[in-house]
């Protein structure tokens, strides 16, 4: 399946702001599950933008603009090819406790709570109804880990915030697919079995598309393995993998500083549509024009902030 | 024999009289009354100077740190209060092939460290061999997975090292701890050295002192040694926390002696994927860093999103090697405690040597049996929290009380991978001028080492004294002083 995704961000300030720096994590990766075609990052004001790789093999682009501006605009066009995935979960015969002698050294990072994903009293009673019978298949427990959270928490947006720890999601019962994830990784991790976020998005013909989060499990034969605790679906063709962390704060798409105080609002546009044949390379030049004119203003210097997160919502 | 006697001294000695030697091995005597060879000159000399001489000159020490402000600020005290490092005028002297054993020691333990730490932020070679376990590298707070695959210039990650050495009772030097992160007191160092010759010229004279000048030089030679390639002039800074750093003495210092700037992270921006520095021409390329700054606060854009101390999109700049920075980011994996006790074995992996400089002996509450030999042991060792320096979180078994056993006790269990415990080694004393005569009081050493173009340590070294009867703590940070060091030429 060959999908194009626009994701388009605008921060938008009260008053002029100086020295925004940034940096995006919106370049989908290429993998044996799908390869990114096409690349395109469109930043207005007009910068230019570089790009490395993260610690966790995530692309990163990044950019500033120095001088005074009341918005800014981030277009992140991307054609990918999915490929089918034929094997499922229950292909994996291991038994639970899990032998992670066949990992690799980085699922060391992946079995520890930290940061959104940090202890809570309200998760002993999720942990024990959870708990894996020695023996038992590994993949039946991770299966039952995602239903019992899709099944039992209510999906709902503006309950939880960008930077909620599972203890927000425990206590209210719901929360968005961030918050499922980071869930599911925290059961998944206290009974041994590395998990990791993933950030991405997920096309659903004839629907509002939005960047999505969903959880990968390492398996002996399988490696890693996505599984989708937000919607009862297999990871499919439909989801593009954008990048892996040990919770949202590895991956969020993007982050930044700017100086200036401002009032800041953030709007988000996730577009998703499949193409029947790989697009020419003057593709990008087709995408919608981002025009943000510098402001004239000059303000005085101020101590410099932080950007909001986007959440990941759907 | 015959030499000891005819240097034995009748006993008019006064800043002497009285000096009681203890367990630990002394610096000075190596019997009552008896001076080590590399002593002897030093000890006569004392000898010479009445105690109200002695006390004059030791005020005027006192007031030459306190009109060039050395001073160290003192956290969990009054806040931001500056305090005088109280400088003690005895110095303390290394005889030269003593030096030679502590310098090749230090190199061959830097060069393992740096090799250490390009494999783990590369191949990670020695974690799949088990020689150290990969868990307490993703487990230690100071491992920066964000810089997993980043090359840096030349290979260097730890640039400036300060490692503590303390001796046994038999005089053996040890390695205590390596800093590897922002380690300081350089500037003590050198300060001291300046206020000895002005204070007892003729002492000084005596004896064929190396000299420690360099080091500002040395230094700047190696920060320009990392600068990106193609700037052939340059720009080097200081990066400082600013006025409340405890440190911030030593960076004022350091800057004007190497003649670089001394900025602050709102004085640099990056643009363009480079730094600049605000100047009042406009923005100015910066093209290596020194900075004093820790690796959480360095960058709010890849670290801590809270820090107004460092400058975001720095490390992308790095990264990039279009910037240096000196210490590299992700140094503090190789000073961690958890990682200290397989320093030996990691100078073995990579030079295929033994350690020159040992270990103290250490027990890891990880492994089941020294963690039973910590619980029982405990009013004997000493337990060291791993991600703490400057002697904070700290248990002297022999000088606890039970409630504070009980409290390490429950601590030790419930975060094993966050401690470590010693035997309680007497460091070594030294004649330290206390109350109008010379008493001995437990020091240890602390040199610095330079890697650039080769691996250097200047002759010399900052040796800490705790000050009150019996202290074992030495650190600033904890009311301890210094004293100036004299590396003694062949």
């Amino acid at each position: 399946m060959i999908l194009e995704v626009q994701h388009e961000t605008r921060f938008s300030y009260s008053r002029p702001v100086t020295e925004t720096i940034a940096e995006v994590r919106m370049e989908p990766t290429s993998d044996a599950e799908q390869s990114c075609r096409s690349f395109a990052l469109q930043v207005s004001p007009r910068t230019e933008s570089f790009r490395y790789c993260d610690g966790l093999g995530n692309s990163v682009h990044h950019f500033n603009v120095l001088e005074s501006h009341d918005e800014i605009r981030i277009l992140a066009a991307s054609v990918i090819e999915t490929h089918p995935r034929p094997r499922a979960v229950d292909s994996c015969r291991a038994l639970y406790p899990l032998d992670l002698s066949g990992a690799g050294l980085e699922v060391l990072d992946y079995l520890k709570l930290r940061g959104p994903i940090s202890w809570s009293p309200r998760l002993p009673p999720l942990l024990e109804v959870l708990r894996p019978a020695e023996g038992s298949f590994v993949a039946a427990f991770v299966r039952n880990v995602a239903d019992y959270i899709r099944t039992h928490f209510e999906y709902a947006p503006d309950v939880t915030l960008a930077n909620s720890p599972i203890d927000d999601v425990l206590e209210q019962g719901k929360g968005v697919c961030q918050d499922f994830t980071h869930l599911m990784i925290a059961v998944l991790r206290y009974h041994g079995v590395p998990a990791r976020y993933v950030s991405g998005y997920l096309h659903r013909p004839h629907e509002h598309s939005q960047s999505h989060a969903w959880c990968e499990v390492w398996l002996p034969e399988l490696g890693w393995f996505g599984v989708d605790p937000t919607n009862d679906s297999p990871i499919d063709e439909h989801y593009v993998k954008v990048a892996v962390g040990r919770d949202f704060t590895d991956v969020s798409p993007n982050r930044g500083t700017y100086r200036g105080e401002a009032r800041e609002e953030i709007f988000v546009r996730v577009e998703t549509r499949t193409l029947t044949t790989l697009p020419s390379r003057s593709w990008q030049e087709q995408l919608p024009p981002l025009h943000v004119p510098l402001t004239a203003i000059v303000p005085r210097k101020r101590p410099s902030s932080n950007q909001q997160d986007e959440q990941q919502q759907q | 024999m015959l030499e000891f006697i005819t240097d034995r001294l009748p006993p008019y000695a006064d800043l002497f009289s009285g000096y009681t030697l203890g367990s630990a091995y002394d610096e000075m005597f190596e019997a009552k009354d008896r001076p080590r060879p590399h002593y002897r000159a030093l000890y006569r000399r004392l000898q010479l100077l009445s105690p109200d001489e002695f006390r004059r000159r030791k005020a005027m020490t006192d007031l030459s740190m306190l009109q060039n402000g050395v001073g160290f600020t003192v956290y969990r005290q009054e806040e931001g209060i500056e305090r005088i490092w109280p400088m003690d005028p005895v110095p303390r002297i290394i005889p030269d092939g003593e030096w030679r054993q502590i310098e090749r020691g230090l190199i061959q333990r830097l060069l393992a460290l740096n090799l250490f730490l390009k494999d783990i932020y590369h191949d990670q070679l020695i974690l799949r061999d088990r020689v150290v376990d990969p868990r307490l590298i993703y487990e230690g707070a100071f491992f920066r997975r964000e810089f997993m695959g980043a090359t840096v210039p030349r290979d260097i990650y730890i640039h400036v090292c300060g490692t503590d050495l303390i001796r046994d009772v038999d005089g053996r030097y040890l390695v205590l701890e390596d800093n590897a992160r922002t380690p300081s007191g350089v500037s003590y160092m050198l300060h001291n050295r300046q206020v000895l010759k002005r204070v007892f010229p003729q002492l000084f004279e005596q004896c064929d002192v190396r000299g420690t000048d360099d080091y500002p030089a040395a230094l700047l030679a190696v920060l320009k040694y990392i600068a990106p390639p193609g700037r052939l002039d340059p720009t080097v800074v200081l990066l400082s926390p600013g006025i409340y750093n405890s440190a911030y003495f030593e960076h004022t210092f350091l800057a004007q002696r190497m003649g670089i700037e001394l900025v602050e992270g709102r004085d640099l921006v990056v643009d363009g994927n480079r730094v600049h520095m605000r100047t009042t021409r406009g923005l100015e390329r910066v093209d290596v860093i020194y900075r004093r700054i820790d690796d959480d606060f360095l960058d709010p854009l890849t670290f801590r999103a809270d820090s107004a101390l460092g400058v975001p999109g720095l490390v992308n700049v790095y990264r990039a090697g279009q910037v240096a920075l000196a210490n590299s980011i992700g140094t503090g994996i190789a000073d961690d405690k958890g990682i200290y006790p397989f320093v030996p074995d990691i100078i073995r992996y990579y030079l295929k040597q033994d350690a020159i400089l040992p270990n103290v002996e250490t027990f890891r509450p990880l492994v089941a049996n020294h963690l039973s030999h910590i619980l029982h042991n405990l009013d004997k060792l000493v337990v060291k929290t791993v991600n703490e320096s400057g002697g904070y979180g700290m248990l002297i078994g022999p000088a606890s009380t039970a409630a504070q056993r009980e409290e390490f006790a429950a601590r030790v269990r419930a975060h094993p991978r966050d401690y470590i415990a010693q035997p309680t080694i007497p460091l070594s004393t030294h004649p330290t001028f206390v109350e109008g005569r010379l008493e001995g009081r437990h020091v240890d050493l602390r040199p610095f080492v330079l890697c650039g173009e080769k691996i250097t340590v200047v002759p010399g070294a900052l040796t800490r004294v705790a000050l009150p009867r019996g202290s074992l703590v030495v650190n600033s940070s904890q009311g301890g002083g210094s004293k100036d060091t004299w590396v003694l030429a062949e």
